[in-house]
């Protein structure tokens, strides 16, 4: 069977990465492999792979640690949806590669979204 | 908190002393005496950590194996006082009796019996009626984010004498009452404790948030237009009361806060409703009676509505095929919050769904790792009740569960 964790380990092999890919990287490929019109089936992890993957590339790219980033990806991404996950990280990036002097703050701000009331995110 | 005692104590710990806590805890009631173990290992000062462990299936802690623990090297027992996964409150004042009599002598307070008992509060305070002076607990640290209140800002009861025998855990302004070249004397309690710039806009908006949540769990919040005169009124007067009593609850401070003109109107009408509840105020013992009794009450109502959410969650999930509770069974023994996991799906999926359904819930581990390890778990999802929730609500949570398992 195919090992999801160990692939994105072969493909994010620098320390910033390879250390919270090492803890939670299955959690990751699955939580990011959950069907979001119908998430109560099995995650597919093929999908999740590839979520994971351009998730990875587009934070590994722009932040000097992405660390905090990886570490909070499940948490948010099941709290907020894939839509407004998307559209949060965007705005993190965007900010991110603004203004790299704020990265180490930046996982806050999905924190702080999932913390809204639903209806004022 | 946790972090403000373990470094206010970690120049008292001697070779050989022991720290029994639980596998109950939150990260934040282990890691810190994880780290101190370490940090004195370096001093070359060997401290033991022993954790006690619990039921896997009521989720009790296990107090015998917890009363095995401590001896005469045991400088603290600490204890969660509300699991925040499993939701169980353990026997507080057993464990305080335990801690006491351990026979350790604490090198700095011969005065002192036993080792000192720290609660870790930040799930049980926000929800139930809490009196240190029954628990007899040394310390009770809380958090007031769990009580829908600003993040940053936590609150810590210590004994006077054991406050006073320990270290400051910041050194600067503030905590000092004079400074000399090469002389500094540290400030009386609680300044000895409050060195460098407060949180000052967090602290004023919790002070008002706790007298909103009181108002509200003594029934004194009203919608406008919805009451009578009298009974609006009535409602009013007792918020101005209870705001008076949050604001100046010393014995030793007298009443601060000024009344605007709308308030004083307020005032006059609300005597003549109700001059026993505004003559207290104008005695310092009384005025601290009166603010415990408010407090104790308004606690707990919110215990008991919080009860009968988390008790009827309970009754109705635990009749879902596939679903599985932690924790006990009786929503008295427990917090208001309930861990559960489904047969055949991942905690991440079924919170997933229950998210997109418009109920709130989380999943992972809730800092709860240990107990988590102990289960041999990855992962379990909770549903969490407070003041705000109705019933309401936990049948439309109970529900949107149901129809997740049946849809499996």
């Amino acid at each position: 069977m195919k090992d999801h964790k160990e692939e994105l380990l072969r493909k994010f092999n620098q320390k910033q990465c390879a250390d919270p890919l090492d803890k939670i990287g299955k959690t990751l490929v699955s939580t990011f492999g959950i069907n979001e019109n119908k998430p109560t089936e099995d995650p597919n992890m093929e999908l999740g792979l590839g979520r994971a993957t351009n998730f990875l590339n587009r934070v590994c790219d722009t932040f000097e640690d992405p660390k905090h980033m990886i570490d909070i990806a499940p948490y948010a991404y099941v709290s907020l949806g894939t839509d407004l996950f998307n559209q949060t990280m965007e705005v993190v990036l965007t900010r991110a590669k603004d203004n790299p002097e704020d990265q180490a703050v930046l996982d806050e701000i999905l924190s702080a979204t999932v913390l809204v009331a639903p209806e004022l995110r | 908190m946790m972090n403000l005692v373990m470094r206010s104590l970690e120049n008292e710990f001697r070779n050989g002393d022991n720290i029994v806590t639980t596998l109950l805890e939150h990260n934040s009631n282990y890691v810190p005496w994880y780290a101190l173990q370490n940090i004195l290992a370096r001093r070359g000062i060997d401290i033991e950590l022993r954790v006690a462990g619990f039921d896997p299936l009521t989720g009790e802690l296990d107090i015998d194996q917890l009363a095995s623990m401590v001896d005469s090297k045991t400088k603290l027992v600490t204890t969660t006082g509300a699991s925040n996964f499993l939701g169980y409150k353990p026997d507080l004042n057993r464990i305080g009796d335990i801690a006491h009599s351990s026979g350790y002598q604490q090198p700095r307070l011969d005065s002192f019996r036993g080792s000192y008992f720290l609660v870790d509060g930040a799930q049980l305070v926000p929800g139930t009626p809490v009196d240190v002076q029954k628990i007899n607990c040394d310390f009770l640290a809380w958090s007031f984010h769990k009580m829908g209140l600003p993040l940053g800002v936590g609150g810590l009861y210590g004994k006077k004498e054991v406050l006073e025998s320990m270290d400051p855990f910041l050194y600067g302004g503030d905590m000092i009452s004079d400074v000399k070249l090469g002389k500094v004397e540290y400030n009386d309690l609680p300044w000895k404790f409050t060195a460098g710039t407060p949180n000052i806009l967090g602290i004023a908006a919790t002070g008002r948030g706790i007298s909103y949540m009181i108002n509200m769990g003594l029934g004194n919040l009203f919608i406008k237009g919805k009451i009578s005169e009298p009974e609006r009124i009535a409602k009013e007067g007792r918020q101005l009361v209870t705001d008076i009593l949050m604001n100046t609850p010393r014995g030793d401070f007298e009443i601060t806060k000024q009344l605007t003109d709308a308030e004083n109107n307020l005032y006059d009408q609300f005597e003549e409703i109700d001059p026993d509840r505004l003559e207290v105020l104008y005695d310092a013992n009384e005025r601290l009676m009166a603010t415990r009794s408010v407090v104790t009450e308004a606690m707990t109502n919110i215990m008991q509505h919080e009860e009968k959410l988390t008790q009827a969650a309970i009754d109705s999930l635990s009749k879902i095929p596939g679903v599985k509770l932690y924790g006990p069974r009786n929503a008295e023994q427990r917090s208001g919050l309930i861990a559960f996991s489904l047969e055949g799906m991942q905690h991440q999926n079924l919170a997933f769904e229950l998210n997109r359904k418009g109920i709130e819930a989380r999943n992972g581990t809730h800092c709860a790792s240990l107990a988590h390890e102990a289960l041999e778990l990855d992962g379990t999802v909770r549903l969490s009740f407070y003041v705000y929730n109705s019933m309401d609500e936990v049948e439309k949570a109970v529900a949107a569960v149901d129809e997740i398992a049946k849809g499996r």
